[in-house]
């Protein structure tokens, strides 16, 4: 299949200096997605999904350092470019949207004028353009009546209208890639089943390359094109949806999906996966940082530099001992 | 696998001094402060009440090296013995304002209902007034003597005591051990005694510390215009008051040396306060 | 009319404040040891003046009846007579009022000017040597008492340097006070078009102004950077910078105005430490505000006239804490909205 991807990741590698040692959160992350593409990056809690979200827009925090790799959008080398030039670029050809949107938004500032924030920085229209194009951003993510929410402040809205608004901030200068990090987390399941229609429909319509940032496998089953499961700051499996569910190559994967509720079977047969996370502060890391939970484990395992391989079309899986 | 011991609370006190050398220097200054309070009549080279006419507003030297006063009293000696008044002023003031404090915020905290809104309505009232302000009008109410700055010092400070252990106390009725310990049959007195002041020690310690830096300047204050002490007595504050007329005409060692004792013990104070803070609860840094 | 509302709501929320004012400072007379009387009378008042102040002051009715007459006086603005000179209280302060306000408003400008822009420095480049100076400032402004401070300034500006005008009040003798319409004797000066006398006002206001500046400066530099330092890092600069908003925008629009609120909120503290140290720094510059009014009435045992004082600066509090929870409720969206 050729596609040519928007954003590319190739052998990212980011560290953060700590207190107690330094965290190689990231090591030889590959991604990429194409126009129109939506990739979910699936994972446990502190498997580098956020990191990688927030190194690709350039916004890692003070600790953190790149230490290899390179990553493109478009045309640009993000890890090269000069900080006025990423800053032109964010909001308004790649943007993010957050977990938890009610703390994510100004709280003394009404949602509208936050619109027309963005608006104002990277579009050149009149005051009155600005004030229409921010309820049309408004109205385009479902909000009823989005003259009158237009004045309101964040702490007025539901959790639901609160993530809309963010969407609509997001998307209201018609980026080409949207990177949503655990959007619906913690939003009830009715309402995150609307905001994920909603992400979905309007990333089909305005053809954007989407990346969906989630722990909930099942979710990103529903709504991906893609899936790449990371572990521990690796890439463990790259494939295609259906690919991935019917034939899973890495055990972990195998593993995440045993363990993940699929709204027909029973408890009992979930199975949780054993162990915990490596700790990424240890000078000695295992080159395959599932290896000490896997069952499949031997020798081999630990020979260095584990590298992704294609197993089939577009499924890449880093394993010694693909299943 | 080995067990890593918890420090004992010295262990960790010592890390503390070593990380933050600014905290050992404090604790140095307040070990200094102590002494010259305690032994300071003995150490000081001259007799601080004693007048010499002929060698009045002599600037420093090598036979006074704060120099002398517009009496000819030695400024060095009075600045030392001076310390005993000053310190005992203000920790006098802050244990009672601490002790009394503590005991109305916990029976707020605790019991709650009419106690909580008494106490409350008492905290209030006395925050409403600009404290130093009300410092001034109890002692020109109460009568002008030392013993009414050291009570209106304390009341002034009483609310912060109150609010701390108040905080506490709520928290502390509400948790399982309480609870425990009334099924278990203990008095709600004993209750109180040794379940509740144990755990409301440590933030009442660290406010002590950091309060006691600021009623030493209240008490000067007052010393300054006036009120409590009365010449001769050596005190910081009235020393700086009587150096002040001198300062326009260039004597500046008549208040520059009491002014700055009183900085040093303020400054020493609030640095002990933060390093206390630090060693028993960090989360609190601002 | 729904602001309206709010206002009058946060009025009705300061009663409880002016009550305590009023039974705490007429409890400070009558429940304390010794003969009122005597008091308001004065220490050279024998024993005829003293029985003639006690009737006219209904010292020997019961303690109810003599609060309803306290009250009734001070709702007519009788806040009795001063003994030192005969004249009533409340003229008194009225009459010096306006020099205190002008030194703490001056004050309060000057250190907001500095503790403000400083502590958004620190909290922007945290850990060089701006952040270094805050905290150093900090506390080094804690310790210092105010007196000290001025007489400091005293000696090192007018004696050494003689930059500064002999700190004897608020207008060198040569100068004759404006014509009186605030009674800020630099705007007075200003409004009248005499631009010298301004200047010497000003002058004169400037190294008590400094002093009672330097003493604030502290807690609202400390409590500028940790409010900048939190907002800082709050979740909505997150998304601001994800959409590529200005650095301008970013740290003006919507850290900074988020950090003001808590540092609003300081400020009650900070009148509290003000009002205080006037009385100090009025003391050492001889400006004749109501602070030193109430020093001098100290020292005479001029007892109305203390009370007076305490009664007015803490109802001055009361007012100062109201205005900025108005402009609190302005600011903040969600106070204002939700009432």
């Amino acid at each position: 299949m050729s596609r040519v991807p928007l954003l590319s990741v190739r052998d990212l590698g980011v560290s953060f200096r700590t207190r107690s040692g330094t965290v190689r959160a990231l090591e030889r992350v590959n991604l990429d997605v194409a126009r129109g593409e939506i990739l979910g990056v699936v994972g446990e809690s502190g498997s580098g999904k956020s990191v990688t979200a927030f190194t690709i827009m350039g916004l890692l925090d003070r600790a953190g350092q790149v230490t290899g790799g390179d990553i493109h959008f478009g045309g640009t080398d993000m890890l090269k470019a000069p900080a006025r030039e990423l800053q032109e670029l964010r909001g308004r050809e790649l943007t993010m949207i957050f977990q938890s949107p009610r703390t994510a938004l100004n709280p003394i500032r009404t949602v509208g004028v936050q619109i027309m924030d963005v608006l104002r920085r990277h579009a050149v229209v009149t005051r009155r353009e600005l004030r229409d194009k921010a309820v049309e951003a408004l109205a385009a993510v479902r909000i009823p009546d989005p003259q009158a929410r237009f004045h309101a402040y964040p702490f007025q809205l539901s959790g639901g209208q609160c993530q809309r608004v963010m969407i609509a901030m997001a998307l209201a200068c018609r980026p080409s890639l949207l990177i949503a990090d655990e959007p619906t987390t913690g939003l009830d399941v009715t309402t995150q089943a609307v905001i994920m229609d909603l992400i979905r429909d309007l990333a089909r319509e305005r053809r954007m390359a989407t990346v969906l940032i989630t722990h909930d496998l099942h979710l990103a089953a529903q709504v991906c094109d893609r899936i790449a499961v990371m572990h521990a700051g690796h890439v463990v499996e790259t494939a295609p949806t259906a690919g991935l569910f019917r034939a899973a190559r890495h055990p972990y994967t195998a593993r995440l999906i045993a363990a993940t509720p699929a709204g027909h079977g029973t408890l009992d047969e979930i199975q949780s996966i054993p162990g915990n996370l490596p700790d990424l502060r240890a000078p000695q890391l295992p080159a395959c940082r599932f290896s000490r939970r896997c069952e499949r484990h031997e020798p081999l395992c630990d020979a260095p530099d584990l590298l992704p391989e294609t197993v089939a079309g577009d499924h890449t899986v880093s394993c010694r001992r693909p299943l | 696998m080995t067990t890593i011991a918890a420090p004992s609370l010295t262990q960790h006190g010592l890390y503390i001094l070593r990380e933050n050398p600014v905290t050992a220097v404090a604790f140095g200054l307040f070990a200094l402060l102590v002494f010259f309070a305690v032994a300071g009549p003995w150490i000081a080279p001259y007799d601080p009440l004693l007048s010499n006419a002929a060698r009045i507003l002599e600037p420093p030297s090598l036979d006074h090296w704060f120099g002398t006063d517009q009496l000819g009293r030695d400024v060095l000696s009075r600045v030392i013995v001076a310390t005993r008044l000053d310190l005992g002023i203000a920790v006098t003031a802050v244990l009672l304002s601490c002790g009394v404090g503590a005991v109305l915020g916990c029976l707020a905290g605790f019991y709650g209902g009419w106690w909580d809104v008494l106490i409350g309505r008492l905290t209030d009232a006395i925050m409403a007034f600009p404290l130093f302000v009300l410092a001034m009008g109890i002692v020109a109410a109460a009568g002008n003597t030392v013993e009414n700055i050291v009570y209106a010092t304390a009341i002034i400070n009483l609310p912060f005591y109150a609010r701390v252990a108040r905080a506490e106390a709520n928290v502390r009725r509400d948790s399982g051990f309480v609870e425990a310990a009334r099924v278990s049959g203990n008095s709600e007195f004993s209750l109180i005694a040794r379940h509740l002041f144990p755990n409301l020690l440590p933030p009442l310690v660290v406010q002590l510390s950091l309060n006691m830096g600021w009623a030493i300047l209240n008490a000067a204050g007052l010393s300054f215009i006036g009120l409590g002490v009365r010449p001769p007595t050596p005190e910081w504050g009235i020393m700086v008051a009587e150096g002040a007329t001198y300062i326009v005409s260039g004597e500046w060692w008549l208040a520059l040396f009491p002014g700055t004792a009183l900085m040093l013990a303020v400054f020493c104070f609030n640095l002990l306060g933060d390093g206390l803070r630090d060693l028993i609860d960090p989360s609190r840094r601002t | 009319m729904d602001k309206l509302k709010l206002l009058a709501r946060r009025l009705l929320q300061a009663l409880p404040s002016l009550a305590a004012i009023v039974i705490i400072t007429f409890l400070l007379t009558r429940l304390l040891p010794g003969d009122p009387a005597a008091y308001f009378a004065g220490d050279a008042a024998d024993a005829e003046s003293i029985a003639q102040v006690r009737a006219e002051l209904g010292l020997d009715r019961p303690l109810v009846v003599q609060f309803f007459v306290y009250l009734g006086d001070l709702l007519r603005g009788d806040l009795g007579t001063s003994l030192n000179t005969g004249r009533p209280v409340l003229a008194e302060i009225a009459n010096r009022l306006p020099a205190s306000l002008e030194l703490t408003g001056v004050a309060l400008l000057l250190a907001l000017g500095v503790a403000v822009p400083l502590g958004v420095l620190a909290a922007l480049y945290q850990d060089r040597w701006v952040d270094h100076l805050c905290r150093v400032v900090v506390t080094a402004g804690v310790s210092l008492p105010t007196f000290f401070t001025g007489l400091l300034l005293i000696y090192i500006f007018y004696y050494i340097l003689g930059w500064a005008p002999s700190p004897l009040g608020r207008l060198d003798f040569l100068y004759i006070p404006p014509a009186t319409v605030t009674g800020f004797y630099t705007v007075d000066a200003l409004l009248a078009g005499d631009l010298e006398i301004a200047w010497a006002a000003f002058t004169q206001l400037l190294l008590p102004a400094i002093t009672l500046g330097l003493f604030v400066l502290a807690p609202i530099a400390r409590m500028t950077r940790a409010a900048m330092l939190a907002a800082l890092s709050s979740d909505y600069i997150r998304t601001a910078r994800a959409y590529g908003l200005h650095r301008a925008t970013v740290l003006i629009t919507y850290a900074f105005r988020n950090a003001l609120l808590p540092v609003l909120t300081t400020l009650g503290m900070v009148f509290s430490f003000m009002l205080g140290a006037n009385v100090l720094v009025e003391r050492v510059f001889s400006w004749p505000g109501i602070g030193s009014f109430a020093v001098e009435a100290l020292v005479a045992s001029d007892y109305a006239a203390v009370q007076g004082f305490v009664l007015v600066m803490a109802i001055l509090f009361v007012v100062l804490n109201l205005m900025i929870d108005l402009v609190y409720t302005l600011i903040d969206p969600r106070i204002r909205v939700e009432g």
